[in-house]
């Protein structure tokens, strides 16, 4: 346990850096809803993809190691600093991130 | 078809005080500013810690037989078939006998226009199928309002089913708000 | 003409009701002194002379002060705040699309450890079961009075229709207190004494729910050991509730469990330990297995509502001013933390921010310390106020944006949360009787002239019919504007969550009694008890707290509501007041470190003798605000500074005073 949690905050750590030096969360947020929802919604052919659908490590490597096989590659659809905005939006807001409910929006 | 008779039936148990009844009125019937035509009362006994505090709404009761339409001189203090006990500002001499005579305190002088005003049980809505605006509006449905001679009615089935009483029944006044035990 | 103000029949989520501030609403509108028109300083601030002008020149002044700002400090050096409305997002991106990471909300005035709390332990803040409850666990929540729908209809529907057992700790008899089964007027500050000796209880004697702890928590064992030493008598020393009445109450909720809850109330901004003791009752709530259950406590269910799709803009460049990654690393940094932001504004630390512009929201009136919410005021090159009435702060303000009241305006369509969510759309009644603009108008108005047009290029019927396209109706649009609400058939949704596999928004997945994620940050990953501070001897613990008729600071000038309170009074017990020689009715002074208050004495045993307590919302310093200008004490005057350092949440139980006659 102890050493999961240590991994955790590794990898929270290094992307804190990292999307500080690039990304931006609501530029990600924002290709995201236009070019990625368009397969990924309920009943669409990608099936419904959230930022909660994987955890902080599991959105970073899926990046880096350029998933996303089983349709057009990423590279295709979008350029690198669109990816990394994306990327950037969906570890903020995956399944174990540090984003505490508010009201409204 | 019969002829209604509308009651009140008050459950005081429900009212936390929270005045939404007092201000719909206000907005339906345009209460001047000072005055309202219904009210709640606070009771509180005790000392800290051990208190107790009651919340009772009140407004006319819409007597059966309503000392007030029997002191008026003009007969703008009047009994509708229905129960419903009105004034008539036209007639109304703002003489004030009624509200002297109400065992209430259900009435006050409204000094713009020269005469008495009370609560009406939102008459108008009624006939039209509506309910009176404290009905309606409050939180925790402490009033019910309804025909007694019907006796598929809320107010008569909760009559049916509840203890129940009166205020000041020994004034021969005949009461029509009936508070749930 | 608005003659008067229905109930929505079809909202379920007021039941059909309309409270008193609701019926009282359509004054807004008519009110002799609202902001008509535009308005630029003519005076000195504060003294109330002001220039009617046009729109556009109001727009075109603001823009250039924003402007000016923006080059000599950055875009940073403005501070946008506001609180929660339908339309706050347009106001919350005009911040952003002008480059500020200085967004604050109102959380952290409210509910910020409450949301924390629920957001550690169970990844989502829930909703309350009320309706279905039979045994509810209430402390200083007072729904009956501090009105929340459906929460407050459920509760006195239950607690007096189906005999629910209602349980209210408050230092005060407030309503919800009458109509409690059982009250208890706990000493101050020692709540979460109360809660962890219930948790010391129901473990001892094996009565939580194993099996959900088994499946769906982490951390129980450590939990179990942890509590050992929080004794029920422990706790009645600490709490002044007995022993005995512990340990029967504790019984009681684990044997009414699932159907049982300790109810987490709004304004959680008490103490300085309140993440903790919020922390608490959700961990009691979570062993007792109420999760996801009828009558108990409910993760909200969601409608995805559409957005329509504005372009993005640059993220910040500059760290917030209140360093939220610093000083609360675990909170909503969105929201931020208001009292911290308020001293590093006041320190110029680490740059200085010289630009207020505030949206719905009377920092004067709800920040503790008034004193240094005017500090704050004096420092600022230019403030200016979106409001529907001439607010403390618009009074100080430099321009004011009057927007039109919400029976003038169309808002953007909202889900409200809940067990059963709904879908609401509100619309104009009236055309706008003054010369006013909605938020939106007044965001884009300025928007373009800073060039940011681009950013804020919709109508607000554009949307909204992006919000609502994917609802399950044929016409959505026309259905809203019809009906006004859209409910999801089917009613409330239970056990969404009650799959072994489901995955908890935590940093385990699963509801996290003991939290990792704490103690890496520094703070307790079990809540431990620090025993508050008491009042030294002649000082009294200053409580706030609330009437059904008002709301918040806003509604003390409305003439069929002040009727009902037409100044506040200083609560003090009889007992304290003869000690100090006040008899009721008198003129005293609340003192504090921050400042003080005149207003009149109320004896009343309706609170203990160690604490006094005011109403919110009078000793207002807006002339006009006729009814409520320098009438009755100001709270805000008297509370001093201070949080909860997890949450950032305020601290507004945490003011000794003294009171003398004045």
């Amino acid at each position: 346990m102890g050493g999961f949690s240590a991994l955790v905050l590794t990898t929270l750590l290094s992307l804190g850096a990292f999307a500080a030096a690039k990304g931006s969360e609501g530029k990600g947020r924002y290709y995201f809803r236009q070019t990625c929802k368009d397969c990924h919604t309920k009943g669409a052919k990608g099936g419904e993809v959230t930022p909660l659908t994987k955890t902080m490590a599991q959105w970073s490597s899926y990046f880096v190691k350029g998933r996303h096989t089983s349709a057009e590659p990423l590279a295709k659809l979008m350029n690198e600093q669109q990816l990394l905005d994306i990327q950037t939006f969906l570890v903020k807001h995956a399944a174990d991130s540090l984003q505490p409910e508010t009201c409204g929006k | 078809m019969s002829q209604k008779r509308y009651i009140l039936v008050i459950d005081s148990r429900k009212c936390i005080n929270c005045k939404a009844c007092i201000v719909a009125c206000r907005a339906e019937n345009r209460v001047p500013l000072g005055h309202s035509r219904d009210r709640i009362n606070e009771e509180r006994r005790g000392s800290f810690p051990v208190l107790l505090a009651t919340f009772e709404p009140e407004q006319c009761h819409h007597c059966e037989n309503p000392s007030c339409v029997r002191v008026c001189p003009t007969g703008a203090s009047h009994r509708r078939d229905d129960g419903i006990v009105l004034v008539t500002d036209d007639t109304c001499i703002g003489c004030r006998y009624c509200m002297v005579s109400c065992p209430y305190n259900a009435r006050f002088f409204r000094e713009d226009r020269g005469v008495v005003e009370k609560c009406s049980l939102c008459s108008h809505r009624l006939d039209r199928g509506e309910l009176p605006a404290c009905v309606q509006t409050c939180p925790s449905k402490v009033r019910a309002c309804g025909d007694i001679a019907d006796p598929e009615s809320e107010v008569s089935r909760l009559l049916d089913k509840r203890e129940y009483r009166v205020k000041n029944p020994q004034t021969g006044n005949a009461p029509q708000i009936y508070y749930l035990l | 003409m608005i003659r008067k103000l229905d109930p929505n029949p079809k909202n379920p989520k007021s039941r059909g009701m309309l409270c008193a501030r609701g019926n009282a609403g359509l004054l807004q509108v008519y009110d002799p002194k609202r902001i008509k028109k535009p308005l630029i300083r003519a005076g000195a601030r504060g003294e109330g002379k002001w220039r009617e002008v046009s729109w556009d020149e109001a727009f075109d002044y603001t823009a250039n002060k924003l402007k000016e700002i923006k080059l000599k400090h950055g875009p940073q050096g403005v501070l946008w705040s506001s609180t929660e409305a339908f339309a706050e997002v347009f106001f919350k991106n005009l911040g952003l699309a002008f480059g500020s990471p200085n967004i604050v909300r109102h959380p952290t005035l409210c509910l910020a450890s409450v949301n924390l709390a629920y957001s550690v332990t169970f990844g989502a803040v829930p909703s309350f079961d009320l309706q279905n409850a039979n045994y509810v666990i209430m402390a200083g929540a007072n729904r009956f009075e501090s009105f929340i729908t459906p929460d407050t209809m459920d509760l006195i529907d239950s607690t007096m229709n189906r005999k629910t057992r209602l349980v209210y700790l408050d230092p005060r008899f407030t309503v919800t207190a009458a109509k409690a089964d059982e009250w208890y007027p706990i000493k101050p500050g020692s709540d979460l004494a109360f809660i962890l000796a219930l948790v010391h209880v129901i473990i001892a004697e094996g009565r939580h729910d194993k099996e959900f702890v088994k499946t769906y928590c982490q951390g129980f064992d450590q939990l179990a050991e942890h509590v050992k030493k929080y004794s029920p008598e422990w706790a009645g020393n600490e709490t002044e509730i007995a022993a005995a009445n512990i340990v029967r109450i504790a019984r009681e909720f684990s044997d009414a469990a699932p159907r049982a809850l300790f109810y987490s109330g709004r304004r959680s901004s008490w103490y300085r330990n309140d993440f903790q003791m919020r922390r608490a009752q959700a961990i009691l709530n979570a062993i007792v297995g109420n999760w996801d259950k009828q009558g108990g406590v409910v993760p909200n269910s969601k409608i995805a509502l559409g957005e329509f799709l504005y372009l993005p803009w640059d993220d910040p460049e500059a760290p917030r001013i209140d360093e939220m990654d610093k000083n609360f690393p675990l909170a909503a940094k969105s929201d931020g933390a208001y009292l911290k932001l308020r001293e590093n504004v006041l320190a110029a630390n680490p740059y200085p921010v010289k630009g207020w512009m505030i949206c719905k929201q009377d920092p004067l009136s709800a920040l503790p310390d008034q004193s240094k919410t005017m500090r704050m005021v004096e420092q600022m090159d230019f403030i200016a106020t979106i409001d529907i009435q001439m607010s403390d702060t618009a009074w100080y303000a430099d321009v004011v944006l009057p927007e039109s009241t919400y029976l003038e305006r169309q808002d953007p369509v909202e889900v409200l949360a809940g067990i059963w969510p709904v879908v609401v759309m509100r619309q104009p009644v009236v055309k706008p009787v003054h010369d006013t603009k909605p938020c939106l108008d007044i965001v884009q108005g300025i928007a373009k002239r800073l060039d940011l047009g681009m950013y804020f290029d919709y109508t607000i019927d554009q949307w909204n019919e992006a919000a609502v396209k994917e609802l399950p109706l044929d016409a959505p649009m026309d259905y809203l504007r019809n009906h006004g609400v859209y409910t999801p058939p089917g009613g409330p949704n239970y056990g969404a969550t009650l799959n072994p596999d489901h995955r908890f928004v935590t940093q385990s997945g699963k509801i996290e009694i003991f939290s990792d994620r704490l103690k890496e940050f520094g703070h307790d990953p079990l809540p431990v008890y620090q025993p508050p501070e008491q009042p030294p001897a002649g000082s009294f613990r200053m409580l706030v707290g609330r009437k059904a008729y008002f709301t918040h600071a806003n509604s003390s000038s409305n003439p069929w509501l002040l009727d009902f309170a037409p100044e506040n009074f200083l609560w003090i017990n009889p007992k304290s007041a003869s000690h100090a020689g006040i008899a009721d009715g008198e003129l005293v002074e609340v003192s504090s470190s921050a400042g003080s208050a005149k207003l009149r004495a109320r004896l009343t045993e309706h609170i203990r003798p160690d604490c006094v307590s005011m109403l919110h919302g009078f000793g207002k310093r807006s002339q006009w605000l006729t009814r409520a200008y320098n009438r009755g004490g100001n709270d805000a005057a008297v509370l001093e500074n201070g949080w909860d350092g997890v949450s950032g949440n305020a601290a507004m139980h945490e003011t000794f005073v003294k009171v003398r006659k004045a």
